[in-house]
């Protein structure tokens, strides 16, 4: 058998009416790329029959993966399983629920060749609601671009196409993929925006909400955080620190010669504001250790990629 | 007819240990009428060391094994050590005290069938009053907490396939959370029923303390299950609120300081509004701590568990 060069990976959740068609309309479009390939489907603790068709699928075609999760731990986790399991150099990962559309996989398999890391698609024209999906995610791209300063149209597509080494050594958890290709074009992978068809759902039911902007606002701040963070956390928290170290210093030298009766409230102030202050210097020092302990150093944004695959050297 | 054909009995032995020859061998003799291989692995600490001699003198090496500790590594850590030397792949976990009649055990045997796990609900209950308002106080803040909660947390009776332990980081008191941390892990867990025994029924009253880290064993439980992969919205969500509190409350008092001229620096409520100003910072600068572990540690944690792979 050809070593296999492009896997396609697809999380499926309760997809049992579509992933027949699914399955079809990858693989007449793998059958486009002129490559080895393999399809890997993930069924994420599915509670239809999904898992029964997929298995059906996969006992008459080789070239058809089944993944089978324990339970439904979410999307984020079954890209990330996929990824993980894949076998060829060039992965592409898409939504399991026929949104996407498997056509635009040749096309960007060919941008991708043309000398990038990562060709990620942009839903120009989506199919979605406007006030539950389309107005969240414009100002979750708009947040995104405006900490990261990578000016990506659609974080959210779940259709990309990557090189296997660049996306493997990745963060990918959680739902921290929709920074990935923000974090790699940092890190100096090059990153191809290509417009891509999107489709109305035709079976079952979204399962997103307005709750995703508070989500991508909270895990922006982590982003913000170990980009800042570089290779000296402890000077970052040092510098966070200098504030609240001034506004104890002010208000200590504003009330020295202040009346009795304002003593008790001032002096507080002053010990809690200069408490605050030590207490983010001691966190810089703890962040150290957990970076000095932990296995997956991100010394700075720009050797993200480089440093990641020393690891995997070293195991 | 049972289902599996090999057996291991995990006994820690932390804590009311008095009795254990007695009980082990009722099991014992439930267990070796059994049609299976089984091993008895009886794990004692060292206030119980005295007991050795005595297992050892009773049966016969190959059946029964003792470890002796050089010291008390708590319930989890015990049992962990117990595991770890078993030879066989399902695992019966038993307390050295009884919870039900040992002539009940085939029973667990039989409800293990295809699950990965069983764990036993005491049922009928013939407990003393002060214990069941006790079990239902500690089961009623654990479903505030977590998702999946057993009919019975207090039972340390489990029968297990040995990869379930393996997956479970026990450490602590985390045993006590079995059920929901396997469930957690995607594994099927079941509950039997069984009639709780008569010995296990006198009124039980703890110190302070025990009680007390129950109820912070609970806590991070709770936090481990819902949001071990997103620390900041554990602690960002509540620190935001604070934050924000703060920053409106010293906001106003600002404005009455510039604009009507009331005096700032006497207020009590200046101290309380940055007082929430700072334990906002405080907490949302935790959560970040919390991400940062978890984004340095992303390649090591799968947040994910397969059942099986297909081609």
């Amino acid at each position: 058998m050809k070593d296999i060069e492009i896997s396609i990976i697809a999380p499926l959740y309760n997809e049992e009416d579509s992933v027949e068609l699914l399955y079809q309309k990858i693989k007449e479009a793998a059958v486009k790329t002129g490559k080895a390939y393999e399809i890997i489907f993930v069924n994420d603790g599915s509670s239809d029959n999904t898992s029964g068709v997929a298995a059906a699928l996969a006992e008459k075609d080789q070239a058809l993966r089944v993944v089978e999760f324990r339970r439904n731990f979410g999307q984020a986790p079954a890209m990330a399983a996929g990824i993980d399991l894949a076998r060829g150099e060039i992965l592409v990962t898409m939504d399991g629920d026929l949104q996407n559309d498997p056509d635009d996989i040749p096309m960007m398999v060919d941008k991708l060749e043309e000398g990038y890391d990562l060709v990620v698609g942009w839903r120009h024209k989506r199919q979605d609601k406007l006030i539950s999906r389309k107005i969240p995610s414009m100002i979750a791209n708009r947040l995104i671009g405006a900490v990261t300063g990578v000016p990506i149209k659609d974080n959210g597509c779940s259709l990309k196409v990557y090189k296997a080494e660049v996306i493997k050594n990745s963060p990918f958890y959680n739902e921290m993929h929709r920074f990935i290709p923000a974090l790699l074009s940092l890190s100096g992978v090059k990153v191809a925006e290509v417009k891509v068809r999107h489709h109305a759902r035709q079976f079952g039911e979204s399962k997103y909400g307005l709750s995703r902007v508070y989500k991508v606002l909270l895990d922006l701040m982590t982003i913000k955080t170990v980009l800042s963070l570089g290779q000296h956390p402890v000077r970052w928290f040092v510098k966070l620190s200098v504030l609240p170290f001034f506004v104890s210093a002010a208000i200590f030298l504003g009330s020295v010669d202040q009346a009795a009766s304002s003593n008790v409230i001032t002096s507080t102030l002053v010990v809690m504001f200069f408490s605050l202050g030590i207490f983010l210097v001691s966190l810089g020092i703890v962040v150290e250790l957990v970076y000095f302990k932990g296995s997956f150093s991100i010394k700075d944004a720009t050797s993200l990629s480089m440093n990641s695959s020393l690891m995997d050297e070293k195991k | 007819m049972s289902s599996i054909k090999s057996l291991t009995i995990v006994i820690p032995v932390i804590e009311r240990g008095d009795q254990l020859l007695e009980f082990l061998n009722g099991y014992y003799e439930s267990i070796s009428g059994l049609d299976l291989d089984y091993e008895f692995i009886i794990v004692l600490t060292p206030e119980y060391s005295g007991l050795a001699e005595s297992i050892k003198n009773k049966y016969e090496a190959e059946n029964v094994k003792v470890i002796l500790l050089n010291r008390n590594y708590g319930e989890a850590g015990v049992l962990k050590i117990g595991i770890d030397h078993s030879a066989f792949e399902n695992i019966l976990t038993l307390p050295p005290y009884e919870q039900i009649a040992p002539s009940h055990l085939p029973k667990i045997i039989d409800a293990f069938g295809e699950h990965d796990a069983v764990v036993v609900n005491r049922w009928p209950r013939v407990d003393h009053k002060v214990n069941r308002i006790q079990s239902a106080a500690f089961k009623g803040i654990l479903k505030l907490m977590a998702y999946d909660v057993p009919k019975d947390p207090g039972c340390g009776i489990r029968l297990s396939k040995k990869e379930v332990f393996d997956d479970i980081k026990l450490y602590g008191d985390m045993h006590r959370f079995f059920f929901i941390l396997a469930k957690q892990l995607g594994f099927d867990v079941a509950e039997v029923d069984i009639p709780q025994s008569k010995l296990d029924s006198y009124r039980r009253i703890y110190g302070f303390r025990t009680y007390l880290s129950r109820v912070l064993d609970v806590l991070t439980v709770g936090f481990l299950t819902r949001f071990n992969q997103k620390p900041l919205r554990f602690f960002g969500t509540g620190g935001a609120l604070s934050f924000l509190i703060g920053s409106a409350g010293l906001t106003y008092i600002a404005v009455e300081r510039l604009m009507f001229d009331v005096a700032a620096s006497g207020r009590p409520l200046l101290v309380l509004f940055s007082l929430f100003l700072v334990l906002g910072v405080q907490l949302i600068a935790i959560g970040l701590v919390g991400e940062t572990i978890i984004f340095t540690s992303s390649k090591n944690n799968k947040e994910y568990r397969i059942k099986k792979i297909i081609n």
